[in-house]
């Protein structure tokens, strides 16, 4: 019954011909129609506004108001727009035809009515208004969706070069519809020329390989909310040939967004930022890959803060977090040092900070020249580390544990190179606090020996364990004592005297070599104030300056406070530096030996002819002596270019108005060549190796007489 | 009679039962409604027609032709209606020149009504009756 009745439709017959109604009426209800029956326009404006009919039939011609009339008035009702009205008119009344169809007629029917097809006839009328009314919805629909979607459509006909766009692609490129007239060109004109070209060829291509494409732009936007846009075509083919490309335009920006945020959520730490174990894992795996392509090694920390989940327990969880933030920015500083990145062992490496989890980090160091570069950082690691942790009420030390893992060795894949790098890191939490394993014992002996050597020297400063020797400068034709060179040895306990070739580059690494740079300053010139108390005749202390201590801020005041504290003239000190050191940064090196000039202290260029020796620059720098280096002494008389690169150093310092030291002299054939060619100070064991101050002093008054 | 139609003041030729009647568009109504829509068409009919004929009196006696007109378009779709076609034809002709401003307010017009509404009544009782 329920079903019967929806099925039908309800008709709206308005006309003043009872006889007309009366047969409407019950012809139309014999069939599945519901007829409501109007005898005038008002009537039938009415009766529209409190039912719906599906459809109208209105006579033309009615007293009062006619069907003209009536038509408008309906037209012009809210949502009439779309509602089927067919007027009824005689067939030969051209005229109201097509007045009707003007003023909005859906159709008309001739009077007399042929009364078998007219439910037919209505029956199609209804199908054709609703297929209209559901396209109508449909188009609202869709145009409805794109503007959720923020996606639009286009086609373009290859054989006429005709674009057509739907209304939301122009609001996708954000462009006037206006500029809009019907081809390719039109698009191309709203994308930048690289990405217009782009586009162009990916059509063609689409023509001629008959494949579908995607395509991603960047719109730039002068608001800066530049927009990410997806477009795709679509081949039709019609007889193997592509007649078409359906596409569409979508604004993907938050799409991407999302990807951007899901991608960051799946492979990084929110807390620290840092890549998570994850990203960790797919970098040590290509940076593994890239080992065996290029038969080169890395090296990756494995680091745990000691103790931590006592921290989270006792200060809570946000302290805990805020903790590891500040560890985690903490070691992304040191690593990233410049410092760092210009050390030798390391200096083509690339570093990732990694958070593996918990209180677990990681740094990847790769790849590496030597394993050592492992063992710097670690060292670095250990230092920036010892200091406290500063939260907004409290200081925290932490202590920490690094195990070391190196590829090719640890590990065949990144898997086994991870366990094996944990289990170094746990290996050295068995160790105490602030220690550090190689998953590979034999590297474990060789930088424990290291670092037990570093403990040693350490201590060596505090325990007095470092001493000065001198060796003489003679004038070889006056033959008397000019001065000497103070030389560091150390005198170890157990080992005795340990050669500086043996401790000078541990201390170099550990930044020890300050401090012992420092001492030999001290000492050297405390020894030199003994010295002219016990009235030996004037003399020139010479000192090897290392290049961390030359670039300390404070070294020419540390030098002027040095020698006024001991009332010594600074005439009678002079700084021996490597060539290396004083071209590393000229200007800046320049700058410090100005000063060291002013204060009357000389510069000695040691070693010189074996670094890269800029001539240039030796003219602008404050220097009063070069040092030929003992390699080219050593030959002479026999090596023919040791002896000409002697005398060339000798005239250039004669033009230069330098005084020039030869190095390691050892015969008397050689004093006979360099008293020849002019130069007249030597130091070397022809005359005295280096010896303890007392020697020296002893030396200094029986040589030459 | 003195009606103008478009040839002009001619004797109307005589006319027959077929030219006055179509009795196709009541069968249809038999066929398609059954018996009562017949009857009711038909009982309208009588009515209607006779009602505009004299309305149709009225306004010639008072030579309103708006009145003329639309009694002549009513009694026109009526007798369309039912297959009247002369009726319908006669009232056609003076609907048309009561609009155009021809008509003759001639009283003879009605007779000539009258005349061929009785006609065509009894076509249709022998039509009803076979």
């Amino acid at each position: 019954m329920n079903e019967q009745r929806l099925s039908r439709s309800l008709i709206l017959t308005i006309d003043d011909d009872d006889m007309m109604r009366l047969m409407l009426h019950d012809i139309l209800g014999r069939e599945d129609f519901d007829v409501l029956s109007a005898a005038n326009a008002h009537e039938g404006i009415e009766m529209l506004k409190t039912r719906s009919p599906e459809l109208v039939l209105l006579d033309v011609r009615m007293p009062e108001m006619d069907g003209f009339d009536c038509l408008k008035a309906i037209r012009a009702m809210p949502g009439m727009a779309l509602l089927p009205i067919v007027m009824l008119t005689c067939a030969d009344d051209i005229d109201s035809i097509n007045r009707s169809f003007q003023l909005g007629a859906t159709d008309f029917i001739a009077k007399p009515i042929s009364w078998p097809t007219l439910p037919h006839r209505l029956r199609y009328l209804l199908r054709a208004s609703s297929a209209l009314s559901w396209l109508a919805k449909s188009e609202a629909a869709l145009r409805t969706a794109q503007k959720i979607a923020h996606l639009g459509n286009w086609d373009w006909t290859v054989a006429d070069d005709r674009m057509q766009w739907s209304d939301e692609v122009f609001n996708v490129l954000d462009v006037n519809p206006d500029g809009f007239r019907g081809q390719r060109l039109d698009l191309y004109k709203t994308l930048t020329s690289a990405d217009a070209d782009a586009l162009h060829r990916a059509i063609e291509r689409c023509v001629n390989s008959k494949k579908r494409f995607h395509l991603q732009f960047q719109l730039y936007r002068n608001d800066s909310s530049d927009r990410v846009v997806l477009i795709r075509g679509e081949p039709i083919i019609v007889d193997n040939t592509v007649t078409r490309i359906q596409g569409t335009i979508q604004d993907i920006t938050e799409r991407r967004r999302i990807e951007e945020q899901i991608r960051f959520l799946s492979y990084y730490d929110p807390l620290t930022r840092l890549p998570n174990r994850k990203l960790f894992k797919e970098s040590l795996s290509q940076a593994i890959a890239g080992c065996k392509r290029y038969d080169t090694e890395l090296s990756a920390l494995f680091i745990s803060i000691d103790r931590f989940k006592r921290i989270n327990e006792t200060l809570g969880p946000s302290v805990g977090d805020q903790i590891l933030k500040m560890f985690a920015d903490r070691l992304v500083t040191e690593v990233q040092n410049s410092d760092y990145a210009a050390d030798s062992a390391c200096d083509k490496s690339e570093i990732t900070v990694s958070r593996l989890g918990g209180n677990e980090f990681t740094v990847l160091l790769n790849p590496i020249n030597d394993t050592r570069c492992g063992v710097k950082t670690t060292k670095r690691i250990f230092q920036v580390m010892s200091e406290s942790f500063k939260t907004d009420e409290h200081d925290i030390f932490l202590g920490i544990n690094i195990g070391i893992a190196v590829y090719p060795g640890d590990g065949v894949d990144e898997d086994s190179f991870i366990k094996n790098g944990e289990f170094a890191m746990s290996r050295s939490r068995e160790q105490g606090q602030n220690t550090y394993q190689f998953f590979n014992k034999s590297l474990n002996a060789v930088a424990y020996h290291k670092l037990s050597m570093e403990n040693q020297l350490r201590r060596a400063i505090e325990r007095d364990e470092l001493i000065l020797y001198y060796q003489p400068k003679v004038n070889m034709r006056e033959m008397r004592v000019i001065g000497c060179e103070a030389l560091v040895r150390w005198q170890h306990p157990e080992f005795g005297l340990v050669p500086p070739t043996q401790f000078i580059p541990i201390a170099e690494d550990s930044g020890l070599i300050i401090d012992i740079s420092n001492w030999v300053l001290e000492t050297a010139c405390t020894q030199m104030h003994l010295w002219h108390q016990q009235v030996l005749p004037p003399l020139v202390m010479a000192i090897n300056v290392s290049a961390r201590q030359f670039r300390q801020h404070d070294f020419v005041a540390q030098v002027n406070s040095t020698l006024a504290r001991l009332e010594l003239a600074p005439l009678h000190l002079k700084l021996e530096l490597t060539e290396s050191i004083l071209l590393e940064n000229i200007e800046e090196a320049l700058v410090t030996l100005r000063e060291l000039d002013a204060l009357g202290v000389h510069i000695s260029i040691d070693d010189f002819g074996t670094g890269y020796s800029s001539l240039a620059y030796l003219k602008k720098l404050p220097i009063s002596e070069l040092k030929i280096d003992r390699s080219f002494i050593r030959d002479i008389p026999n090596n023919e270019d040791d002896m000409a690169i002697t005398t060339a150093i000798l005239a250039l310092a004669k033009s230069l108005s330098l005084e020039v030291v030869a190095e390691g002299v050892e015969h008397e054939e050689q004093v006979a060549f360099l008293l020849r060619q002019g130069c007249e100070t030597a130091q070397g064991f022809l005359y005295s190796k280096p010896v303890p101050a007392a020697e020296f002093a002893a030396f200094v008054e029986q040589f030459g007489t | 009679m003195k009606i103008n139609t478009q040839s002009g003041n001619l004797s109307p030729p005589p006319i027959t039962g077929a030219a006055r009647f179509n009795p196709a568009l009541l069968n249809l109504l038999y066929h398609m409604g059954g018996d009562a829509l017949a009857a009711n068409v038909l009982e309208l009919f009588r009515r209607n027609a006779a009602q505009q004929i004299d309305k149709l009196q009225e306004g010639l006696l008072e030579q309103n032709s708006d009145t003329v007109s639309q009694a002549a378009h009513s009694l026109k779709s009526a007798a369309a209606n039912i297959g009247g076609l002369y009726l319908a034809e006669l009232a056609r002709d003076i609907e048309q020149a009561a609009r155009d401003g021809s008509l003759a307010f001639d009283e003879q017009v009605v007779d000539s009504l009258k005349t061929e509404y009785q006609q065509l009544l009894h076509l249709v009782s022998k039509q009803e009756l076979s």
